[in-house]
């Protein structure tokens, strides 16, 4: 496949108004979540990217529900106990340890992250707004800024995989900040491996390699989007990571 | 019947805009401060025209207006900047400028002055009480004032806990008036 997404994280989820990197699930309450791993568990055998269909009879035709069953068990509804069990096991987990303390570096870093306006959408305590971008290509319809929570700007990440896969949206949520320390690549496209790269000018060259996913058959290519802390000094930047890294 | 009124609309305008004549405009600034996540955010209006008819002994027949371009607003962030611009916040497709007009004008004492302003931002118009200096430098004359809004009254964003809703807005305005 030429698409890849970043695994999103589950811990702190709680927290989050939305799922999946398009948002494509609300999640209010536990049984949103609840009807999310409903879907999830049983709707992804129906899984077909452009006549591709992963676990189809030779990859081209559905199977029949039955030999689904038997195969993966996919098709075996969770009762809403179990469904509810799960989602509060999901709501249960705990970041590790953050082995990065708070210091002079990172208090620096914590000045740089609210003189340059991170706060605005990664916004303590979640480090999240809570809201959906447009990606470029999207026209958020008027009816969407009473019924979702939008941030009405694109920061003008590849709007491929909201704009034309089956979890598409045409918004990416803002993600929350909280672990970067343990997680990566970063964007939803898992293309760069580290925050030093996300702060990285080069990365919209394109000539530039791509440190984590690159795309099927791809060598360079840039990325952009996001470009924020970009102009940053060295030592800055640095600063800013520190303090990324307590989160 | 209809020239007893056009008498009356001439006399009018003479009234408000010919009494004191307009100060030749030399420069002026419009900032804005706003504290965000325990920083203070300073930005500018920019793009602006100003109006001032001011004349200290004829208070009541001068008049202030200041008319600022929504879309030229700057913080230093150019993403904020546009977003700034979006139907959030400014909303300059729908709202493209920010208006400020003076309904009556006091002096406090000295060069101090202030007055009642009607602020029109989005589609919110509100009077707000402006107190502002005057000082004269060679042949420039200074008006400069302070003042601070409320930007949830005028649907300037919405509630936030790292967002204050305070605004403090510093408008100053150089130029010559003959009349002084």
């Amino acid at each position: 496949l030429a698409l890849k997404t970043e695994i999103p994280d589950l811990i702190g989820v709680k927290d989050r108004k939305y799922l999946d990197h398009g948002g494509l699930g609300r999640h209010r309450e536990i049984g949103d979540m609840m009807r999310y791993i409903a879907v999830n568990q049983s709707m992804d055998f129906l899984s077909s990217y452009d006549g591709y269909i992963p676990i189809g009879v030779n990859q081209k035709t559905l199977p029949h529900v039955d030999s689904v069953r038997k195969g993966f068990g996919a098709s075996d509804r969770y009762s809403e106990a179990q469904l509810y069990a799960i989602a509060k096991y999901v709501y249960s987990l705990k970041p590790p340890q953050n082995p990065n303390k708070p210091n002079a570096l990172s208090k620096r870093g914590e000045l740089i992250f609210k003189e340059q306006g991170c706060v605005t959408c990664h916004t303590p305590p979640f480090f999240t707004n809570n809201k959906l971008t447009p990606a470029d290509g999207f026209t958020v319809p008027e009816d969407h800024y009473e019924k979702y929570d939008i941030f009405d700007i694109s920061v003008g990440t590849d709007p491929v995989y909201t704009l034309t896969t089956r979890r598409g949206t045409g918004y990416y949520k803002v993600p929350s900040l909280r672990g970067v320390w343990y997680r990566g690549p970063f964007f939803h496209n898992a293309t760069l491996a580290t925050l030093e790269d996300v702060l990285d000018k080069r990365r919209l060259r394109d000539d530039y390699v791509p440190t984590a996913f690159k795309g099927v058959g791809v060598t360079t290519k840039a990325v952009r989007g996001h470009e924020f802390g970009l102009d940053l000094s060295e030592k800055d930047k640095k600063a800013l990571v520190a303090y990324l890294r307590t989160l | 019947m209809i020239r007893v009124l056009s008498a009356i609309l001439i006399l009018n305008l003479v009234f408000i805009s010919g009494s004191v004549p307009p100060m030749e405009v030399k420069s002026h600034s419009i900032k804005f401060e706003i504290e965000n996540a325990g920083i203070t955010v300073k930005g500018s209006l920019p793009q602006a025209s100003m109006e001032i008819r001011f004349d200290p002994d004829h208070l009541d027949e001068s008049q202030l207006t200041a008319t600022a371009d929504a879309s030229a607003i700057s913080t230093g962030i150019k993403l904020r900047d546009k977003h700034l611009l979006g139907r959030e916040y400014f909303y300059v497709g729908k709202y493209p400028v920010i208006s400020l007009k003076s309904k009556s004008l006091r002096k406090i004492k000295g060069n101090k002055y202030t007055g009642t302003f009607e602020l029109t931002l989005r589609d919110k118009t509100k009077d707000v009480e402006i107190p502002f200096n005057v000082s004269r430098k060679g042949g420039d004359i200074t008006l400069s004032g302070k003042f601070s809004i409320d930007r949830m009254e005028f649907g300037v964003g919405e509630e936030s806990i790292i967002l204050s809703n305070d605004v403090r807005i510093e408008i100053e305005v150089v130029g010559k008036i003959a009349a002084l």
